[in-house]
């Protein structure tokens, strides 16, 4: 098992894999906390939203 | 594996801040700024400084094609094309840095230098100037509008050829788009850049693609250009881990604040600035250089 992450195909492999699964990381955590934000504003103004389209 | 010292990783992680800021504000990679600045400003040699940015260029193209993926926005047959001559060119410039780097030290002006350094240093003196010049250029002027079968690209008659769906039934040379490819993948080999900040003005004005459609394909070309790069440079020992995390972590809080930093900026103030960025690290190198040579 040493060997074998010693080798040169296993370096690649992590080298490849490691930024590749931080992009998706990163990127699903900011769109998770975009939808909570987007959630949460949502909540607050919920009549709003409804005396526009009454008064219309 | 020697470490760092931690100024250096510390150094990454500002880098990273900036240079994601930056690609969140432009939309660019950010390669061309970072590799020369991890050598000029912390003194990383220049074959880990590009390895190093290409691992960092991988999460974030990762990152930004993960959140455009509903867009619609890709041509992949286009982007497949380019990649085909991109494998070549990326071979090209990996070995050529390989190359400086056996070379080991040139006598410059009475001054032993590392040759892989003091010559792609030089390179990005020109290839910044290049973008800073082209930036100034493109907002002083009206955008030509140019309709795909008017552009150059599409007048090049060189057998084979092959139509895209985003532009229509317009043909084009699959080798011209190779070659193009073959010149960016050079790049991205020798010098750590992804080639978007060239590929997407040459996709808009060469080739007749929308600005947006040309942003969303390139990323793709940057995506596999990079991940064929760091393959080379990993079997070299070029690329650093170690290094890469600062900057990737940096980068992905920069890039939040760089997207938030464009909304309340117009796009023409924004390539004003972009332009004004390319020339300061123009300066940063220029230094650099003197440094080495002094």
């Amino acid at each position: 098992m040493d060997a074998w992450l010693d080798s040169a195909l296993a370096r690649v492999l992590v080298t490849l894999i490691v930024p590749v699964l931080w992009g998706l990381g990163t990127a699903w955590f900011f769109d998770w906390l975009r939808a909570r934000r987007a959630r949460r504003a949502a909540a607050e103004l919920p009549h709003d939203s409804g005396a526009g389209r009454g008064a219309a | 594996m020697t470490w760092f010292a931690p100024s250096a990783y510390l150094g990454a992680l500002v880098l990273g801040v900036v240079v994601g800021a930056l690609t969140g504000m432009f939309g660019v990679g950010g390669g061309f700024l970072a590799t020369p600045l991890l050598t000029a400003l912390l003194g990383i040699p220049m074959p880990y400084a590009v390895g190093t940015s290409l691992v960092q260029m991988l999460g974030t193209t990762t990152s930004t094609i993960y959140c455009r993926r509903h867009d619609g926005l890709i041509d992949y047959k286009l982007a497949l094309t380019l990649i085909g001559g991109n494998w070549a060119g990326v071979s090209l410039g990996t070995d050529t840095l390989n190359s400086l780097k056996r070379m080991g030290e040139v006598t410059v002006q009475g001054h032993a230098v590392p040759a892989a350094d003091f010559y792609t240093l030089l390179a990005y003196v020109v290839l910044l100037a290049g973008i800073a010049a082209w930036m100034l250029y493109d907002t002083s002027r009206q955008a030509p509008d140019l309709p795909p079968e008017r552009c150059l690209f599409a007048r090049l008659k060189l057998p084979p050829y092959t139509t895209f769906p985003s532009l229509g039934g317009q043909r084009y040379s699959i080798p011209v788009l190779a070659y193009l490819g073959v010149l960016l993948g050079f790049l991205t080999g020798l010098l750590g850049v992804g080639g978007g900040v060239i590929l997407v003005p040459a996709l808009v004005y060469l080739v007749g693609l929308s600005p947006h459609k040309a942003t969303a394909t390139s990323l793709v070309m940057v995506w596999c250009s990079s991940a064929i790069a760091i393959v080379g440079h990993t079997l070299a020992g070029n690329t650093r881990l170690d290094l890469a995390l600062p900057l990737l972590l940096g980068g992905s809080v920069g890039a939040q604040l760089g997207v938030a930093l464009a909304n309340r900026t117009g796009g023409g103030k924004l390539k004003r600035y972009f332009a004004w960025v390319a020339v300061l690290a123009i300066l940063v190198v220029v230094w650099k250089l003197s440094r080495m040579l002094g």
